[in-house]
């Protein structure tokens, strides 16, 4: 997250001409040029926002992610993923093999620049210590299934699903289709395990009746947690 | 090269311990195994007046800060420790330790209470301030505490109590090795200097060392403590993946760091040291790296010290 948050000072810093750190104008011109890839292509790189939107908000009736405001480093390991056929997907597999290291690092810049679609700081408030019972989306989504060795999603991807720092990406409000499409390659193991194996061991722990109920909470998540009321204060000073 | 002799006397010597083992077992009762115990299900909580009270607990427990923040100094969470919202066997769960109270503690030589047991989670762990034992959020801890332990018998340490403590490991515990299964295993959520990620103010995965974490007095700053959860619980998800020796390593380098001060420090880290530290796997007032670790802590009580700071203003 800090990683973010520094880029969107260091853009916002370019814009009014204030002094930078070394790097700062280096990162701002990478994301410009991804915005470019993003917005026209290149060569045979389609160009980003056929699929994934004109702001990085994805397709969702077609199952396209969201990208804008993932961890650039997340993105672009899924790009190079993409390419190396670690993850299975035979859209973006071309896409990707045609992109090069700087081409890669450039877009993946773009889109982690770009605002979620969602309101991060309402829902990274969002807290559901005890769902209803027979909820069981909810149920993984925050406290886990520890009978299977799951944690509760959102012990890495944050609270609400915004995702947390570079590597664990924001899963709120992606599409069921989306969402559930990557825990089923998981736990078939058609899509590269991720860093120390985390998501693709998870996966497998996890039956499709789970899967597709986790699925349609996060998918979901957004529009009931605007709705829902900030947990009280407590004691706090 | 050791000597052939020495070799040849170590194996004579464990073939007699082996051979000892079982004679042994047949003079001494064997121990009866701990009892195994499950918790009500997390959807049981009676949906009653007590039922509220339990699920206050439950919610100072997933989020001390902001259910308890008049007593926590950091952001961590009693869930950090005590995996599945104190369910986890392993982890030190809360229907084990309801259980064993009070108790003597030679942590501070008299029987405690389970009220005292938990302000001292609140005073070290959460490097903050005692909840009053009668206040709210000790009856409510407590509340929960009960509700979890039902039907479990008490006075006896249940299959699972704590976190399951570690052999000694082959070779003594070490920074330089610790480093690397930090960097390769713990990196990824908890940063490269051990600091922890919040996303807007939430706190996602703990701060292990630093300001922000917990302070000297926590027993997890013990290193076979730490260990011993380590080896379990972590990576999350994967417990019972690193072997013992890395379990070891790691959380003697997490521990060789500093963090903040002992609340029963009395000026002196020498003194505090030998009064409370006084253990070869216990590293506040030892030499690390050039630095008397405990000599530059912050004084203890964080976020509750620069609140009371500002209101001091």
């Amino acid at each position: 997250m800090t990683w973010k948050i520094h880029f969107g000072n260091c853009a916002a810093g370019l814009v009014i001409g204030s002094a930078l750190a070394m790097g700062a104008p280096v990162l701002a011109q990478t994301a410009e040029q991804g915005g470019t890839i993003a917005a026209s292509g290149s060569g045979a790189v389609l160009a980003c926002v056929t699929c994934h939107g004109q702001h990085g908000e994805g397709m969702a009736a077609a199952g396209f992610p969201y990208l804008a405001g993932q961890g650039s480093a997340y993105l672009a390991a899924q790009l190079a993923a993409f390419a190396s056929g670690a993850r299975n997907n035979p859209v973006m597999a071309p896409i990707a093999k045609s992109m090069n290291a700087d081409q890669i690092k450039a877009v993946a810049a773009y889109y982690a620049s770009l605002p979620p679609v969602f309101d991060a700081k309402t829902l990274s408030g969002h807290l559901d210590t005890q769902p209803p019972k027979t909820a069981t989306g909810a149920w993984l989504a925050n406290r886990g299934d520890w009978s299977r060795d799951v944690p509760a999603c959102i012990q890495c991807h944050g609270p609400g699903g915004v995702g947390v720092g570079q590597n664990f990406p924001a899963i709120a409000g992606q599409s069921a289709a989306y969402i559930k499409g990557q825990l089923l390659a998981w736990k078939q193991q058609k899509r590269d395990p991720g860093p120390l194996g985390l998501m693709g061991e998870i996966a497998q722990r996890m039956d499709e009746a789970q899967i597709t109920a986790v699925a349609d909470y996060f998918a979901a998540l957004p529009q009931p947690a605007k709705a829902a009321a900030t947990p009280v204060q407590g004691a706090k000073r | 090269m050791k000597p052939l002799s020495t070799i040849f006397a170590r194996s004579v010597l464990v073939l007699a311990m082996s051979g000892m083992a079982p004679a042994m077992a047949q003079n001494a009762p064997a121990p009866a195994p701990a009892p195994q115990f499950t918790p009500p299900d997390s959807t049981a909580i009676p949906d009653d007046e007590f039922g509220k009270m339990v699920r206050k607990g439950q919610d100072i427990f997933l989020k001390p800060s902001l259910y308890a923040g008049k007593f926590v100094g950091n952001d961590l969470s009693c869930a950090s420790c005590h995996m599945d919202a104190g369910r986890r066997a392993d982890a030190s769960p809360l229907w084990a330790a309801y259980v064993l109270y009070p108790a003597y503690r030679a942590k501070n030589g008299h029987v405690n209470t389970l009220a005292e047991r938990l302000q001292g989670c609140f005073q070290f762990s959460m490097n903050g301030a005692k909840p009053p034992a009668d206040s709210e959020v000790i009856v409510a801890l407590e509340s929960y505490m009960y509700w979890m332990a039902k039907n479990a018998p008490t006075g006896v340490k249940l299959a699972g109590q704590g976190f399951p403590r570690l052999p000694k490991p082959p070779q003594a515990a070490d920074y330089v090795r610790g480093q690397q299964v930090f960097q390769k295993n713990c990196v990824l959520c908890h940063g490269a200097n051990g600091q922890g990620q919040s996303v807007n103010g939430h706190m996602v995965f703990p701060a292990l060392w630093g300001d922000g974490s917990f302070n000297w007095g926590a027993g997890m700053h013990s290193i076979p403590t730490a260990a011993a959860f380590i080896k379990a619980n972590m990576p999350l998800s994967k417990g019972n993946s690193l072997t013992d020796q890395e379990a070891w390593d790691v959380a003697y380098y997490m521990n060789a760091h500093e963090r903040p001060q002992d609340p029963r420090y009395n000026g002196s880290v020498d003194e505090t040291q030998r009064k409370y530290h006084d253990a070869k796997t216990d590293l506040y007032g030892q030499r690390i790296n050039g630095k008397v670790l405990g000599a530059r802590s912050t004084p203890h009580g964080g976020k509750l010290r620069a609140a009371a700071q500002d209101e001091g203003k």
